[in-house]
Formats: structure tokens, C-alpha cells, sequence
């Protein structure tokens, strides 16, 4: 009902990609949104202005979509459809030095480092030994200059050039631009507290997270991915087809 | 009785009035002025607290609760616990409300009409009589 209510006014809804469209995987290159769950995003993208806000880059994201939402933010709100500014640039060139650092350690096995042009993601959750994985990894951040802003997410560490914007100022911003008064917002990870905790009017940004967590500054909770399905459905019919109240059937 | 004391007389007789009108429109439209408020306000603050509402209503949170009881009542309104604090209520504006005031909301308009010339005055008025009871010591 809570969801109904967004229903009646202009809103934007946001989503993440791993953990929320698509289940977690071991490969992270083999994430992929199931058909149901990208038949029912392409519906509601018809209906509402609809974003995927992923630290995936862009690029890769395409790939992963068989439809283009209205709006497609990667790299943790720093890369977005339409922006060629300097900060990419920045980002690219810091990218690249840590990029060339990070190659000369000698990382246990399971550890993979992902090049994503404007950020880096070191993932370890093929490592047997995580805590040891976890230690390695911070010693490595430690070494790169310029120290990146570091958001831990599920068995990653993402590397972002310290001043690039959030997931939480790209939402901001997705709000102003698509004119909408509010938004809801789904994700899953550590990454996505940068939009739970966003400061702002009370009700306009509605968050939900995918799956239980005490710390969590998001409002509501789902308990799984799974159940994203039945929230697109849920959405889709309340801006389809609102169900009829008696009133509106006439009968008084 | 003064030109002073006339222009009093005239509050009360307003005061009245409005008590009247707001009786006469729950009855026949289903919803008060003060509810259309309400529920005006909720269209754009989906899920909100009752704090937060009567401080956009520009109410006291206390003077909010009766009316908000009505409305749920009726329906269109529910009230659910906060999930990030048990203290807090969560308030939405339902389906029915949402129908209601598509509804009172025409009807509000087409009266709203009769008022277009008196738009200074009333917003006077109400400022008036605010600086008036925002000077709590004039009151001793």
C-alpha cells in the first residue's frame, strides 16, 4: 500500500543491477537479469521514468540489457548516459595509475581485479581464504596514490577517485532531471547506503533493500532478490491498472 | 457596538461559518476542509510522519490526531509502524483517498471560483490574526 501511494505523484524508480535485477553470482561477469525480471523492468520503464543505477560501467551494463532504461548511471553514480565531463576524465587517468599498481602485487588466488575505466573493483569472493583475501586487499589500497574513497559491497572492494560523486547525488540528480517529486529506490549492498542515507525530505525518497540488515539505513526491506519480480508486478498494475475502489466503480 | 468590535463579530461569524461548511461538505462530499487538506498534502508526501505532515499542514502534530483517525476510518487513509523506529506511525494516503479527492477536488475548484476575488483579503486575514497569536506577551 505504502508503494501504492508513490503511484499518485511523479516518481522515479531506481534500481540496482547485481543483488537486485540479477541474482549475485560467483562470476561476476556472468550476472545477467533473468527474462521475467527484464520483461517486467521493460514494462514499468514504458510506464514510469525507471533508472539502473550499478556500479557496473556503463558499458557493461548495455551489454547485460536487452532494453535501454530512460537513465543508466554506472561506476557508482559517476558515469551517466549523456555526461562527457572532466571528472571522467580525472577519474580515467587516476583509474589507470591505480590500475598499473594494483598489477605488480602478487594477490592470493580468487582475488581478480576489474577494470572499469572509471573505477576499480577488487573482487574476492572465488578466495578461500577471505579474511586473509580482505587483509591483502587493504594493504594494497593502502599503498595507492591518490587513496581512493573504498566502498566495500558483497566480496569487493570498489575504488573510486575520492571526490567522484555517489550513488546517492546521481538519484539527486536523476530526480531533478526526470522532474519527479520523489523516488523509490532499490539495491542490496553496502554501495547502495550511499542512497539510504541520502538527507532528504521526509517520504521523497522512498529505499528499500534487498535483504535484511540491522545497520541499514534503508527504510523497507525484501528479504530476496527473488522477490523483485512481484514488486515490478506490483508496480506495473498500480500504474496500469490501479485496482478500483468501490467509489470509483460507482457504486456508493 | 465599535467598527472595531463589528470587524471581531465578523471573525466569529466566520468561524461559524467554516465550522458549518466543513460539517455540510463531510457530509455530502465525504470529506471535511480540513481532511481535503489532509489529504492534499499526503498525494505528495507518500508514506510520511504524522510530525512531518502537521508541520507541512502548518498544524499542531496533537491537532492532527483525530482527523487522522477519521480518516482511517473512512479508509483513506492507513497508518502503519515506522520499520526504522516502532515509535513512529508511518502515514499513506490509500486508493479510496486518492478517488475522494479526485472527486471533492472538482467540486473544491468550481467553489474555489467564488472566492477568486476575496484571495488578498483571506490571506490577510489569516496572517492577521497568526502575527496576532504569534505575539504571545500582547496576549497578558
Amino acid at each position: 500500500m505504502v508503494l501504492e501511494s508513490l503511484s499518485f505523484t511523479n516518481t522515479l524508480y531506481a534500481f540496482d543491477f547485481d543483488g537486485t535485477l540479477a541474482k549475485i553470482v560467483r562470476i561476476p561477469s556472468e550476472a545477467y537479469m533473468a527474462s521475467t525480471t527484464e520483461g517486467l523492468l521493460k514494462e514499468l520503464s514504458s510506464l514510469v521514468p525507471v533508472a539502473i543505477v550499478s556500479g557496473r560501467s556503463i558499458q557493461d551494463l548495455k551489454q547485460r540489457l536487452g532494453f535501454l532504461p530512460q537513465y543508466l548511471i554506472g561506476n557508482h553514480g559517476l558515469e551517466s548516459l549523456e555526461n562527457n565531463n572532466s571528472s571522467l576524465v580525472e577519474a580515467k587517468k587516476v583509474c589507470a595509475a591505480w590500475g598499473e599498481g594494483l598489477k605488480k602485487i602478487n594477490f592470493e588466488l580468487g582475488i581478480e581485479i576489474e577494470d572499469k575505466t572509471y573505477s576499480i573493483a577488487i573482487h574476492y569472493r572465488r578466495s578461500r581464504n577471505k579474511t586473509l583475501a580482505r587483509k591483502q586487499i587493504n594493504l594494497a589500497i593502502e599503498s595507492l596514490v591518490p587513496s581512493p574513497r573504498v566502498i566495500p559491497g558483497k566480496s569487493v572492494f570498489n575504488l573510486l577517485p575520492s571526490n567522484s560523486p555517489h550513488k546517492g547525488a546521481a538519484i539527486l540528480d536523476l530526480m531533478q532531471k526526470s522532474k519527479t517529486k520523489h523516488a523509490l529506490y532499490i539495491g542490496d549492498d553496502d554501495t547502495d547506503e550511499d542512497v539510504f542515507g541520502v538527507p532528504y525530505d521526509e517520504g521523497q525518497l522512498m529505499t528499500v533493500r534487498v535483504g535484511r540488515k540491522k545497520s541499514s539505513q534503508a527504510k523497507y526491506f525484501i528479504e530476496h532478490q527473488s522477490d523483485i519480480n512481484r514488486l515490478l508486478k506490483y508496480l506495473i498494475r498500480f500504474h496500469k491498472h490501479p485496482p478500483q475502489t468501490k467509489r470509483s466503480r460507482g457504486h456508493r | 457596538m465599535n467598527k472595531m468590535e463589528r470587524h471581531f463579530i465578523s471573525l466569529f461569524h466566520i468561524g461559524i461559518a467554516i465550522h458549518h461548511f466543513n460539517k455540510h461538505s463531510e457530509r455530502y462530499l465525504g470529506l471535511s476542509l480540513v481532511q481535503w487538506c489532509l489529504l492534499k498534502h499526503l498525494i505528495d508526501m507518500p508514506a510520511v510522519s504524522a510530525h512531518a505532515l502537521a508541520k507541512a499542514v502548518g498544524i499542531h502534530p496533537s491537532s492532527l490526531t483525530q482527523t487522522l483517525k477519521r480518516l482511517e476510518r473512512k479508509k483513506y487513509i492507513f497508518i502503519i509502524g515506522d520499520p526504522q523506529d516502532t515509535r513512529k506511525k508511518v502515514i499513506s494516503i490509500t486508493r479510496s483517498g486518492k478517488d475522494i479527492l479526485d472527486t471533492t477536488s472538482e467540486k473544491m475548484n468550481n467553489w474555489s471560483k467564488g472566492l477568486s476575488g476575496l484571495g488578498n483579503e483571506l490571506v490577510s486575514i489569516q496572517s492577521y490574526l497568526e502575527i496576532q497569536v504569534s505575539k504571545g506577551q500582547d496576549w497578558s
